[in-house]
């Protein structure tokens, strides 16, 4: 027990993976091992997402990676002022990973990358005290990506893909409609798909040395065909009638930057810098098209953030690798714009990873990812709803990769 | 190996689980171990137009009593009413019984508030064996009622107050309210002092002097601190802020062209009249237009002529029948009743009374060092949009949230937002933390099915 204390102390400074907004930092099980860094790194098949540049250097022919992840995620909220205490009760969330790449000749290298860097999954309670501003939502993101990447010379080679985004949203939230059963309800469900951009640069400065620099586009998931249905007393149904409902949400892109350094034989270090463009997220506005249901304006006021990631990756033996690595992800939401949809802050990321390499051809990742968040008392001003909010989250994931 | 070892990290991890904040109360420098409330119908509970137990147990001082009980406060007794009953002051039909609770119905195709019928037999129901009770608030009563013997008293005095007066005829409010031996207590009176004028159109019952007012609460509030006791005060709100006296907009005769002409020539003779002593003539167009009023204050006009139209500035009251503007040719052909009205010389001394009290209550306040709370300035933020918990409140009849259905008295919600006013103003005077009441538990206007 007291071991436990202990070793809960140590970690209160911080420990971390889950990412700020409703990024999702979970795109290659090698890569979480190491703080999700890898943009300076070429590992393969999955540099279609980390820096389609480092992938012209794929050492095999072709590449098959997939994995996914299990995010077991808690929410906890202290309302300013008062004893009210509420947790949230998330359902497990699972992105996943699929990649894969292989050689036309020695100089160009095609792939395809299926990844979800983007979603929320939270679910606060029909009758918690934030219910006004978000009950639950469900948000999903998939991109696929269509990938090119170009060896120019031995030591540097540059890459880019298409990205097709295609995006998923269900949201409750009440309404202060009261009828003999309590508050009405909206409910707000949409699909859509939009395009973007994914292109980088690696270069091989020396055989242990390496860096990498990737741009991904901002993706703005236009609805204009979402559906929109009330559940409020009868005698106010005509005012509520089910509709549609245009709407916007940016998927930031940013700017990465990464170096790897292969320090021995067996031994591996990384760092990555990610800059990431969450200015785009200015405000999230449901237009409705019924007259009767007033238009929904909620200002968001992200800010440009910055990640930085440091990890490791040590080779026991030709069978088993270890990594660890740590990544300071920095909110994105600025003071008074603090919503329960999105509680955000500035986030610690631990991370671990152990890779069984069982034949030349075939390898398991595994990797397991903390997150706590440094907690935060604030709130949404335009709501006057404010609190203390603290976050945390494990991350348990996994990956399989198959070359030849 | 290592990945045994990071699996048993997880599960240490995990065993720290996730932390919430703890709100540390304090009673700070008050003490809430016996908590009296001392009142009207606003801290008796009384919503949409009566006194009932859905109420009384969302009243305010109830709910400010479960906050005391988080930082020592004891046990908080209320007269209860039965259940299933509720009594309000309005005869509604002609057997002479009393309204109950209004509730919002669908009349005609339209959402209206309805009331239910009444239950007078609570009044005969005398529970002052089991008095004092903690909540000491009488609806209908005025500063100096709190004083006075001859409220209990069960012919003329208040059927509230002696329905719950321990001795009926020889209690007052805060005789029985000092048998308590409060630590701690609230008065929040005044409201009826200029109300009941307001709510007669002006034609009947008088404004309190400040004078009286004056004398009656710094009785009160003496009495209330001997024993050392602390307390807070409220003020009272200004009745432009409750949608009673802003329902029913001055020009609410819509009318053609046709029926303008037809007016305008049938006002010939009044306009005659009226152009000899100086009075403004009455005129219609086609479109929205200042109804017609009786006014018996025009004593330069012949009797039968003591009418015109009501001014921009002058309120309708919120009872007045609309269906007979249509019906009955009220506002055109028929002036409407006084007291349906306050005319700007009634809005005036209103407003000069709730000035007056509220200076007076503030004053007292720091006088007395008692923590003092702002109602009529959180009644003008709710005018404007009162943003709370993801909602914004506002002073619209129905759909507003804060006021029910008798256009006066607050839902449940409302005596919520308004006790946690309360709250903030005995943490700030007391330096206490008692927490703060989550609004969003409780209801506001509830829509018909």
């Amino acid at each position: 027990m007291r071991r436990i204390l202990f070793l809960c102390l140590m970690i209160l400074p911080g420990m971390i993976v889950l990412g700020e907004g409703y990024q999702i930092n979970l795109q290659g099980a090698r890569q979480i091992g190491m703080g999700h860094t890898g943009t300076g790194l070429n590992f393969g098949a999955s540099s279609i997402h980390f820096n389609p540049g480092a992938l012209g250097m794929m050492s095999g022919n072709f590449e098959v990676t997939a994995g996914a992840s299990a995010i077991f995620s808690n929410n906890t909220f202290q309302k300013s002022g008062s004893v009210y205490t509420h947790k949230s009760d998330n359902p497990i969330g699972t992105p996943f990973f699929l990649y894969g790449a292989g050689k036309v000749n020695d100089r160009l290298v095609l792939g395809l990358g299926v990844t979800t860097p983007f979603g929320n999954s939270l679910v606060w309670g029909d009758d918690w005290d934030g219910r006004y501003l978000i009950q639950d939502i469900s948000l999903k993101a998939i991109y696929i990506q269509p990938t090119i990447a170009f060896k120019l010379s031995d030591n540097l080679s540059i890459g880019a893909g298409l990205v097709y985004a295609y995006g998923d949203v269900e949201l409750h939230k009440a309404l202060p409609v009261q009828g003999v059963n309590g508050d009405g309800q909206a409910e707000l469900t949409g699909k859509t798909t939009a395009f973007g951009v994914n292109a980088g640069i690696f270069y091989q400065a020396s055989p242990s040395l390496s860096f990498g620099l990737s741009y991904r586009s901002t993706v703005d998931m236009k609805m204009d065909e979402g559906k929109a249905s009330f559940k409020v007393p009868a005698s106010l149904a005509t005012q509520f009638p089910e509709t549609t409902f245009k709407s916007a949400l940016p998927m930031p892109g940013g700017i990465q930057f990464g170096t790897g350094w292969q320090v021995t034989d067996r031994f591996l270090l990384a760092a990555d810098l990610q800059y990431v463009l969450w200015s785009a997220y200015q405000e999230l506005n449901f237009e409705f098209d019924a007259e009767t249901v007033p238009d929904s304006r909620n200002v968001r006021n992200f800010e440009n953030t910055l990640i930085y990631r440091i990890g490791a990756e040590y080779a026991l033996n030709d069978f088993v690798s270890g990594r660890a690595g740590f990544a300071w992800d920095t909110t994105p939401i600025p003071k008074d714009y603090l919503t329960p949809e999105t509680p955000g802050a500035n986030k610690l990321n631990y991370t671990l990873g152990l890779s069984f390499r069982f034949s030349e051809n075939v390898s398991l990742d595994t990797s397991l990812q903390f997150i706590r968040a440094l907690e935060r008392e604030d709130g949404y001003a335009p709501a006057n709803f404010y609190g203390t909010y603290n976050t945390n989250a494990v991350i348990p994931g996994f990956g399989l990769n198959i070359s030849f | 190996m290592r990945y045994i070892l990071s699996i048993t990290l997880a599960l240490i991890f995990w065993q720290c689980d996730i932390k919430t904040d703890d709100f540390a109360t304090s009673a700070g420098e008050a003490d809430f171990a016996v908590y009296v409330a001392l009142g009207d119908s606003y801290s008796a509970g009384y919503m949409d137009g009566a006194l009932g137990l859905e109420g009384q147990q969302t009243s305010l001082p109830a709910m400010l009593a479960e906050q005391f009980k988080l930082v020592g406060g004891g046990e908080f007794k209320q007269p209860l009413m039965p259940e299933g009953k509720s009594a309000g002051t309005t005869v509604i039909d002609q057997s002479g019984n009393i309204n109950g609770y209004f509730e919002l119905k669908v009349v005609g195709g339209a959402l209206r508030p309805v009331p239910t019928v009444g239950d007078k037999t609570v009044f005969s129901q005398l529970i002052g064996s089991e008095a004092p009770f903690n909540n000491m608030s009488v609806p209908g009563a005025k500063s100096f009622h709190l004083l006075a013997p001859a409220f209990s008293n069960p012919v003329g005095g208040n059927p509230f107050f002696v329905r719950f007066a321990k001795q009926p005829g020889v209690s007052s409010v805060i005789s029985d309210a000092l048998k308590l031996e409060a630590t701690f207590f609230s008065l929040w009176i005044g409201g009826n002092d200029v109300l009941t004028y307001a709510l007669s159109g002006g034609t009947s019952d008088i404004i309190t002097p400040l004078e009286s007012f004056q004398m009656a609460l710094s009785t009160l509030i003496t009495e209330l601190t001997m024993l050392g006791s602390k307390g807070v005060i409220a003020n009272i709100p200004d009745i432009d802020a409750l949608p009673y006296f802003n329902l029913v907009p001055y020009n609410a005769l819509p009318l053609s062209q046709v029926q303008a002409d037809q007016l305008n020539a049938a006002y010939a003779q009044y306009n005659l009249a009226a152009n000899g002593a100086g009075r403004p003539a009455i005129v219609f167009v086609a479109g929205q237009n200042a109804m017609v009023i009786a006014d018996p204050k025009m004593t330069d006009m012949p009797t039968q002529l003591r009418f015109r139209q009501i001014k921009a500035n002058e309120k309708f009251l919120m009872n007045l029948p609309t269906d007979k503007i249509a019906t009955e040719g009220w506002g055109s052909q028929v002036p409407v009743p006084a007291n349906y009205t306050l005319d700007a010389d009634d809005l005036q001394k209103i407003k000069a009374a709730t000035t007056g009290y509220n200076e007076i209550i503030k004053t007292l306040a720091t006088e007395n060092g008692l923590a003092f709370v702002d109602i009529n300035e959180l009644m003008n933020q709710i005018k404007a949009g009162l943003v709370v918990d993801g909602h914004t409140y506002s002073n619209n009849f129905v759909t507003g949230g804060v006021l029910s259905l008798d256009g006066i008295h607050a839902t449940p919600r409302g005596y919520a937002i308004i006790a946690n006013e309360f709250i903030r103003a005995i943490n700030n005077t007391y330096k206490a933390s008692v927490p703060l009441v989550n609004v969003n538990d409780y209801s506001t206007v509830i829509f018909p099915l």
